[in-house]
């Protein structure tokens, strides 16, 4: 057995991990016996972080500095128009980082979208070594396979930040689908509907009997999911309170937030009743004396109404990912349904409708990807396991020509590793260089292409435009890094890089950011044990204040009794210093002190 | 230290290597250090150092260095890696899958896979690959190609046709070499016949139909009808026991142009009109000269014959064969003649379309060196087709091929079109790639010459300018 490699699922709403154990994958659960934690940071009144739950059920109270959804921002630019509208929406403050990338302010401090996503990530990892006793420092983690290399490196450089060797990202449809052909022999086409929090993708798959997963197609939307879902609800309830009231609750941030977690519980809701009541008193004032409250009635069938274009969408993305694949509907011989918002009937019904079969129960929607993710880390470091998997690029890689003409080299949906050449010539009389700017296609718009990256070839002699020519290849390893050549075919010279997508942040930044979550995390782990020192210190210290009154009656005669009052008073004090200052050794050396002076008091006590 | 391990590159063109290379290469595993291979040869390090890097200079083997290269497989895998390896660049689809021609997509699918699972990169994970992780990527990308292709009916015909066309192509160049060998034997059967049968047919003409072994499947030849298989040495023997009266004993000789004269006292015959030996000499030359031509002209109507069959198939460069072979039984008969003629005609034409079409797919391919072929064997067909001339030159360019050669197909093309400026830039690039300054000056003069607008000739030419303009010095520019 190798080493322990944990799958992680970085959701936008829950996070999961899972292990590979004995008998299969497991998920594991957190403290609170929870299989998913909330993707949820915040930044409490005392500069402490706090990650899942705790962070989730403070949210009302702290919604400037509470983060959630930050996967929809990670290696995204600051111009882009999704973080325009995450700006215009979320109760956090989001600001222009200093590389053109986003930052989220937290207590007038700046952290970039990757050391958010890496304290979720270290939870994560807190999570699996509570549970397994050890440290854990390999880790496979899920991104949705419409993600671009820069949302890929910012994922990655997030589990760098958090401590973990992220051995491979997986995409989480076909995480999904690992786990749905885990140990099952069968030999299957399915089609993997996954609607997450945040994310849509649709990926197609052919799981063969030897343990083979190859993905056929995938596509998505990287900026539709159930945070949408919720949206439209927020939307619903605003304007009709506005009508009501003339009010608009979405200047108050205390407001938005409560409206957001009651939205999103009324759309869990609805997916087991027809209609749920959304209940919120006191939610805005009109004036120093007049409370209001916001109660309505939400119908299933309102919010089917509500939402029904992004299901049509979604719906939309499905017909060209088959037709991507080359395959009809009927050879698709399972759908299986990831992502909690595929709870929804109406989505549920939906993709039952088009592809003219009922989804597969076979997975569990919020617990499959991290299971995947588990398996395919499994099969990396153990030569055993004769499985793999063979994914595709979602993106088509290219470069950009004279004119901005896009000219692919790999197109979207070809099986990595993979390498192509294509040949071009100069643009202009007399170039000696050439810039090579490395270009991949944008999911979300076909006219914008992604910089990936750019080098310049250099030397070419000079010639008349079109004369020289110029061979460029472009390769995808088996870990998905991309590396581009060009060559100059009449002098044989060479340039080539390698395509480090940017999540923003320079390396400095990310070695800078490692250092702090390690302290933060010596910090959170120490806190802990200063709880449990501070507790134990706090106990003695009330029960020996109770005794003061009787043992100074009983003693004050007697010079050695005084004397063991004031060494008694003493010591609280120290204690309580120690306390103050979260000195853990001190706090524990007054706690032996204290017990002892509890113990000599008691005695004293009951002596008399 | 690091020592050289050399593999054999698929690009390599290895037709021109001396002896002590060939050897070399005949060592040459992908496995073998050049130490090892030193050992193996007989030969010093040094000398199998020089040789290499003469190899490695001419594109036929190309190596890593060992030290560098640290691969945790076992030996097993390495050489399932590099068998694959080797064969990425020449292989067929079918065959780099291992799979019949006919193949169904399921079964292809499956000999993906099976490959796939032994070379992916991701079995192999936590071992160190060194220069192997390429190659394996590299193979997988071509099984990746090979499986996409083969699974998508569109592409597989294409790619069908593709392999049809070099096929055809070989299959007729075997055809055109079995030629001269066709005619050959077609006159080595005529001989035999007419032997045969001017033997065997002393007055009552003998029904001697030989089947000589290793002719072509063929129409039986229109002959006597009672054809009986006889031995021919039994053959002779009765014919000389005729000719020569029943000598008993008499020494068989091979029926020559000349029987040598019979000495023996003649015993009594007594039907038969006593033969002088130049009587019988005569006779048996008359008779062999008139089985013959009749031989002959069997031949003849079965070459003919086996036209017609092919030409009903369209198979124009069969029907050319056997009239190439007619043609030269009967030189005078202008009919097969003209028959040669167009049949020659439609041959040509046929194979010249084959060979095009698959120098241009090979050229959008970039597998300039197979293009340059292509274009060659087109212009052996067609020695004043100029356009495959000048492309094939052009193709030898790019593929970094025999300059030489190209200069000497580029200067046909100019003697063929020497008033098109396309044919000078051809030959004036292939100087210009040799390094030859001056001979493409004067070439590009040429051009400027018949072209004076063309912005290609100019800016070539300019580019030459400056290259005399710039020498000694060498541009730097950034």
């Amino acid at each position: 057995m190798g080493e322990k490699v944990i799958g992680i699922d970085l959701g936008t709403t829950n996070s999961c991990v899972a292990i590979m154990g004995e008998k299969g994958p497991e998920v594991i659960e957190n403290k609170g016996g929870y299989k998913t934690t909330p993707s949820m940071v915040a930044i409490t009144e005392t500069n402490r972080r706090i990650v899942g739950h705790i962070a989730k059920n403070q949210a009302v109270t702290n919604a400037e500095n509470t983060v959630y959804a930050a996967k929809r921002l990670i290696g995204r630019k600051w111009n882009s128009p999704q973080v325009k509208n995450a700006v215009a929406t979320s109760s956090y403050k989001i600001v222009e980082g200093p590389h053109r990338d986003v930052r989220i302010v937290l207590r007038d401090k700046d952290y970039s979208v990757p050391e958010i996503s890496a304290m979720i990530l270290q939870e994560m990892k807190v999570i699996a070594e509570d549970l397994l006793g050890e440290p854990v420092k390999k880790a496979v983690i899920t991104v949705p396979a419409y993600f671009n290399d820069n949302q890929r490196q910012g994922t990655k450089d997030a589990g760098e930040i958090a401590g973990l060797e992220v051995i491979r990202i997986i995409n989480e449809p076909t995480a999904a689908a690992l786990s749905y052909g885990y140990g099952r022999n069968v030999d299957k086409t399915v089609a993997v509907y996954d609607l997450g929090g945040g994310t849509f993708d649709i990926s197609i798959l052919e799981i063969a009997e030897n343990g083979v997963f190859r993905v056929i197609a995938t596509a998505g939307d990287t900026f539709l999911g159930g945070e949408d879902f919720d949206a439209r609800i927020i939307d619903w309830l605003v304007q009709g309170f506005k009508q009501e009231h003339g009010l608009d609750l979405r200047q108050d941030r205390m407001a938005l937030q409560r409206l957001k977690i009651a939205a999103e519980k009324a759309k869990c809701e609805l997916s087991g009743v027809k209609e749920t009541e959304v209940n919120l008193p006191f939610i805005i004032s009109r004036g120093p004396n007049e409370p209001l409250h916001l109660q309505r009635t939400l119908t299933r069938q309102t919010i089917e109404e509500l939402a029904s274009d992004l299901v049509e969408r979604t719906v939309e993305i499905c017909r060209q990912t088959l037709e991507d694949a080359k395959l009809e509907k009927t050879e698709v011989d399972d759908v299986i349904l990831v992502g909690g918002m595929t709870r929804m009937p109406k989505v549920q019904a939906a993709v039952a409708e088009f592809f003219g079969r009922e989804p597969s129960r076979g997975v569990h929607p919020d617990e499959a990807v991290a299971l995947g993710a588990a398996i395919q880390g499994s099969a990396l470091v153990d030569d055993g396991k004769e499985m793999i998997l063979l994914d595709v690029t979602p993106h088509a890689l290219g470069i950009m020509t004279f004119g901005n003409v896009f000219e692919e080299l790999i197109p979207a949906n070809t099986t990595v590793p993979t390498h192509r050449t294509k040949i071009f010539t100069t643009s202009r009389d007399n170039q000696t260089a050439v810039k090579i700017l490395v270009m991949q296609g944008d999911s979300e718009n076909d006219d914008h292409k992604e910089l990936l990256g750019e080098f310049i070839l250099t030397g070419l002699r000079r010639a008349p435009k079109g004369q020289i020519e110029i061979e460029v290849t472009f390769e995808i390893n088996a870990d998905g890094i991309v590396s581009v050549r060009a060559k100059d075919l009449e002098t044989g010279l060479e340039q080539s890089i390698q395509v480090t997508a940017t999540s923003g942040l320079t390396r400095d930044e990310i070695n800078d950011m490692i250092a702090n979550a390690n302290d933060d995390l010596v910090d959170r782990r120490a806190s802990e044990e200063f709880l449990a020192a501070k507790q134990d210190a706090e106990k003695l210290i009330a029960e020996i204040e109770k005794l003061f009154p009787q043992v100074e009656e009983i003693v004050k005669t007697s010079d050695f009794g005084r004397d063991a009052i004031d060494k008694a008073r003493g010591i609280i004090d120290k204690a309580k210093a120690a306390i103050e200052r979260r000195d853990v050794p001190a706090i524990k050396e007054q706690v032996d002190g204290l017990s002892r002076t509890h113990r000599m008091f008691k005695g004293v006590v009951q002596k008399t | 230290m690091t020592a050289i391990v050399p593999h054999l590159r698929n690009a390599g063109d290895a037709t021109q290597v001396d002896a002590v290379e060939r050897f070399v290469l005949s060592l040459i595993d992908g496995t073998r250090d050049a130490k090892a291979i030193g050992e193996e040869a007989g030969l010093e390090l040094a000398q199998i150092e020089a040789v290499l890097i003469r190899l490695k200079t001419r594109g036929i083997v190309d190596w890593t260095t060992a030290a560098e290269d640290e691969v945790e497989l076992d030996d097993s895998q390495k050489s399932t890696v590099l068998a694959l390896f080797a064969r990425v660049g020449q292989a067929s689809h079918y065959e780099l899958l291992g799979v019949p021609r006919d193949a169904d997509k399921k079964a292809v699918k499956k000999a993906y896979y099976a490959v796939a699972m032994a070379v992916h990169p991701d079995r192999f994970f936590r071992k160190k690959l060194g220069s192997f992780k390429g190659k394996m990527e590299i193979i997988f990308t071509r099984l990746t190609e090979a499986h996409d292709v083969l699974s998508d009916a569109t592409r597989r015909a294409e790619y069908d046709q593709y392999i049809g066309n070099t096929q055809q192509a070989r299959a007729i160049e075997e055809m055109i070499a079995r030629t001269a060998e066709a005619l050959a034997r077609a006159e080595a059967e005529v001989r035999r016949e007419a032997e045969a049968a001017a033997a065997a047919s002393m007055p009552p003409p003998a029904p001697a139909t030989t089947r000589p072994s290793g002719t072509m499947p063929a129409p039986v030849t229109a002959r006597a009808p009672t054809a009986i298989s006889v031995d021919d040495k039994a053959r002779r023997e009765a014919l000389a026991k005729r000719l020569l009266g029943n000598r008993p004993g008499g020494s068989i000789r091979p029926p020559g142009m000349t029987a040598p004269p019979p000495s023996a006292p003649a015993s009594s015959a007594p039907e038969r009109p006593k033969l002088t030996t130049e009587e019988a000499a005569a006779l048996l030359r008359k008779r062999y000269e008139d089985r013959f031509v009749q031989a002959k002209e069997g031949q003849l109507k079965k070459q003919l014959k086996l036209a017609d069959d092919a030409e009903d198939r369209s198979d124009f460069e069969a029907a050319y064969t056997a009239l190439r072979v007619a043609n030269q039984m009967v030189p005078e008969d202008r009919n097969v003649a003209a028959r040669l003629a167009v049949a020659h005609q439609r041959a040509a034409e046929q194979l010249s379309q084959v060979y095009r079409e698959k120098a241009i797919y090979e050229a959008t391919a970039q597998h300039w060196d197979e293009s340059a072929k292509s274009w060659r064997k087109l212009a052996e067909l067609n020695p004043n087709n100029w356009e495959a001339l000048e492309r094939a030159a052009d193709a030898i360019v790019r593929a970094k091929g025999n300059l030489h050669l190209a200069a000497e197909l580029a200067k046909r093309a100019v003697d063929l079109q020497p008033a098109n400026a396309q044919v000078y830039v051809t030959l004036g690039t292939v100087y210009l790639e040799a390094g030859q300054r001056t001979g493409a000056r004067a070439i590009l003069e040429r051009a400027r010459a018949l072209a004076p607008t063309s912005p290609v000739v100019a800016s070539l030419f300019s580019s030459v300018q400056k290259l005399f303009g710039s020498e000694p010095k060498a541009p730097p520019e950034g």
